[in-house]
């Protein structure tokens, strides 16, 4: 199993208590919590349900000139609402062309609905609501969701779509 | 995938090894490039560039642990656009030496815009003292391809300065200063620091108070510059002292302000300067001001009370002097009594117990790995021990405990979602043999199937009969018309009136009916339609339900080896947390003994002073006995 190779290979980094200098150890310390975190994410993707029947949503955004979010609530038939609030450093993260993984839920293949209520600032700096409701096809392989608020130049607007990465 | 990715980690780690122990000969990054996926297919593409810009997202938001070691994230820390930022996120979360290795190697070090992680490593480099390694680090990130923020770039110029300043290499400190925008603050601090080299080498008095006056700020504004004015003028002040050119120490020390951070110190110094003037009266009116106002254990108020008992005995002081010894004695005697305290090996371990307790424990703290020690109250502890302890080798014990502390926040937050994992898996697993959802679903499923034939056979059965899709009242209006008529079997004229009445309401009925039989015959079909969809909505979701189980099943059959992969995790980790819980007893350890040091180093010279001034006053009255007795003619013998 895949797993057993990212343990063996932890324990070249136990920690060497007898060395003098405290600080390497500290260092070495935080190293091993780098590569057990790795681990740990892991663990809880992979083996709470299996990663087949998981849809992953992640949040994008393009040109961010007419709406910027300040928050976001995802719900669909089968799907635990979600909600997200968002820092300012966040927004410029997205700006810049980051994507956010929202959220990781279980779902059964075949066709479901999502909806997403975006609340942000328009391009006047006006408080509203972008939504967006469709439908996306699982398949019985893990699926990625990028939903991503882009601009409409010519409408003076953004909207969101949905595609499966 | 991700076995590279947690391979990249393992090597990166090997070089930070290899970097401690000095063998550089190996560059990261080749060794990365053999292991960095190359994604060939559109789909291996696009997964490589999602989980790239996720990297980035937590990057840019403050969760640099995560960035790094993210489900995803080794697949991608190889990459050019990650890996130019991984020095910086190493930096974050406190990993300066495995940074520094990273930047060291040839890749790296040829690739552009690094200029803020190299800024980064100088300043640390500089905080540590090292200023040749700050000097080499701080010229790669003024280095027109590393393209430091402009804001970074005078603070570049400071580093450097004081970097060649500590090395004694005056003109090119001068030539950074020289590049620093005069009025902004790094001017300022980087000719402090030439300042303080051009002193070690020697400097006249007129060319450094032409220097003080110059980088003062003439008109201070904020308390910040208000402090960088009062400590050149302190540090140049002591520079005059120690050359015996107490007139112009004076002037320096007098313009220092009444409450800033240097006023005790320049306090203290002021007392100097007027006692190596002879003026030994007037040199005990500062100390007293200083010994009056500010806390009995403040390092300059213990160095007042050594020099006040130091002073009274240049004073070769008589019987009035003793209100000067018996003041000083006793508050080195009252300062020793709370220096034994203080010094107590228990009273150490609870205060650093409680203050690297103290921490704030968020998960953006834990993401840093490198912990926040600003939290301290303002007890009298605290501020005594602050004070006494803010050697450069204290603080840095001190802050390693303090990660110490957040890496075993770290722990028991990772054991708490291992077990929350468990519990996750204990639950789906019971959720999963249960198939009595399913049952019930499948029954759901029959019991449509049957309504949906059901339906089927009445619409067959409707468009074969004599009148299709009539309802109950017609057929029953329609039977009693036939009855009629066969009962109207004569042939009297009533009769024939009877049946031909029959026969058109007859006719009439069918008519009718014939007419609503689209109307019902789509009614019908409707129906049959509706329940054809129910029964396909429910079949399809009883199909993916299904899948979902098996899919859980499969997953299932490798629970014991999932299980016993989470068990060897947990074994790891608990230790790790051992292995913390004993590098943290070590440390806690290494504290108290630098603390115990310090107030031992202490206490040893204040005890000294305290048998001086004893002796002084021990004297004063033998001498006052002396003159006493030979003042009534007797003997100076005495016990």
């Amino acid at each position: 199993m895949k797993f057993w190779v990212a343990g063996m290979l932890w324990l070249t980094t136990s920690l060497a208590l007898a060395a003098d200098d405290s600080a390497l150890n500290v260092e070495q310390a935080k190293r091993s919590v780098i590569e057990l975190n790795n681990e740990l994410i892991t663990i809880e993707k992979q083996l709470t349900s299996p990663i087949v029947s998981k849809a992953a949503v992640y949040i994008a955004l393009a040109d961010g000139q007419f709406f910027k979010p300040m928050s976001v609530e995802l719900s669909g038939a089968g799907i635990a609402p979600i909600t997200y609030t968002y820092t300012e450093k966040e927004v410029q993260a997205l700006s810049a062309g980051a994507i956010q993984p929202l959220a990781d839920f279980v779902v059964s293949p075949g066709f479901h609905k999502l909806r997403a209520v975006f609340k942000g600032k328009d391009g006047n700096q006006q408080i509203r609501n972008l939504v967006y409701e469709g439908t996306f096809r699982k398949t019985d392989q893990h699926l990625k969701l990028l939903l991503t608020i882009s601009d409409n130049s010519a409408l003076h607007s953004a909207s969101a779509t949905l595609k499966a990465w | 995938m991700r076995r590279q990715g947690i391979l990249v980690l393992g090597l990166a780690a090997a070089v930070m090894t290899a970097s401690a122990s000095g063998d550089t000969g190996n560059g990261i990054l080749d060794r990365l490039s053999a292991t960095q996926p190359q994604p060939a297919r559109g789909a291996e593409l696009l997964d490589y560039e999602l989980a790239k810009r996720v990297y980035f997202y937590r990057f840019m938001t403050g969760q640099p642990l995560d960035a790094i070691s993210g489900s995803d994230s080794g697949q991608v820390l190889a990459d050019d656009d990650v890996s130019y930022t991984l020095p910086e996120g190493f930096l974050d979360v406190g990993m300066e030496q495995f940074a520094a290795a990273m930047l060291a190697d040839s890749r790296l070090n040829k690739m552009e815009g690094l200029g803020d992680s190299w800024l980064m490593l100088a300043k640390r480099a500089s905080e540590q003292n090292h200023w040749s390694l700050a000097g080499q680090l701080v010229a790669r990130a003024l280095a027109p391809t590393a393209h430091l923020t402009a804001e970074s770039v005078a603070e570049g110029h400071f580093i450097a300065a004081t970097a060649a300043a500590n090395q004694n290499q005056i003109e090119s400190a001068t030539e950074q200063l020289a590049q620093i925008d005069t009025d902004s603050d790094w001017s300022h601090f980087a000719a402090y620091n030439l300042m303080l080299a051009q002193m070690r080498k020697g400097l006249e008095s007129a060319e450094l108070l032409a220097w003080v006056d110059d980088y003062r700020w003439a008109n201070p504004g904020t308390p910040d510059q208000i402090a960088f004015n009062d400590r050149l003028n302190l540090t140049a002040a002591k520079y005059e002292l120690r050359n015996k050119r107490y007139d112009s120490a004076i002037e320096l020390l007098r313009v220092i302000s009444k409450d800033s951070p240097y006023t005790a110190d320049a306090l203290l110094q002021y007392g100097w300067t007027l006692s190596k003037r002879w003026q030994y009266d007037q040199a005990l009116q500062p100390w007293r001001v200083l010994q009056e106002n500010f806390e009995p254990l403040d390092v300059h108020v213990l160095e007042s009370l050594m020099a006040t008992s130091y002073i009274a005995e240049l004073l070769q002081g008589s019987v009035e002097s003793l209100p000067v010894y018996e003041y000083s004695e006793r508050r080195l005697s009252k300062v020793l009594q709370r220096l034994g305290q203080l010094s107590q090996p228990e009273l150490l371990q609870k205060w650093v117990t409680s203050w690297s307790g103290n921490l704030i424990a968020d998960d953006n703290n834990q993401q840093y790995l490198t912990a926040t020690t600003g939290s301290l109250t303002a007890s009298r502890l605290n501020r005594e021990l602050e004070g006494l302890l803010s050697s450069s080798d204290f603080i840095e014990a001190r802050q390693q405990l303090a990660d110490i502390k957040l890496l075993q926040q770290w722990t028991a937050t990772a054991s708490s979602r291992l077990e929350k994992v468990q519990q996750q898996r204990l639950a789906n697993q019971q959720s999963w043999a249960d198939s009595s959802e399913l049952d019930a679903m499948a029954e759901q499923v029959t019991a449509l199937q049957a309504k949906v034939e059901q339906q089927q056979l009445t619409i067959q059965q409707q468009q074969l009969a004599l009148v299709p899709f009539a309802n109950a009242n017609e057929n029953a209006r329609l039977e009693k018309l036939a009855t009629v008529h066969a009962a109207a079997n004569g042939d009297t004229p009533l009769e024939n009136q009877l049946r031909a009445q029959a026969e058109f309401l007859s006719g009439v009925q069918l008519w009718q009916a014939a007419k609503a039989v689209p109307a019902r015959q789509w009614q019908q079909q409707k129906q049959l339609l509706q329940l054809q969809a129910q029964h396909r909505q429910l079949r399809n979701q009883l199909l993916s339900q299904r899948q979902l189980a098996v899919q859980n099943t499969e997953f299932m059959a490798e629970t014991a080896e999932q299980d016993s992969y989470l068990s060897d995790y947990g074994s790891r980790l608990n230790d790790f947390r051992s292995s913390l819980d004993q590098l943290e007893q070590q440390q806690g350890q290494q504290v108290v003994a630098v603390a115990q040091q310090h107030l031992t180093n202490l206490t040893d010279r204040l005890k000294h002073y305290l048998a001086t001034t004893r002796l002084a006053i021990a004297r004063i009255y033998d001498q006052e006995f002396r003159r006493n007795n030979a003042a009534a003619g007797g003997s100076t013998d005495h016990d």
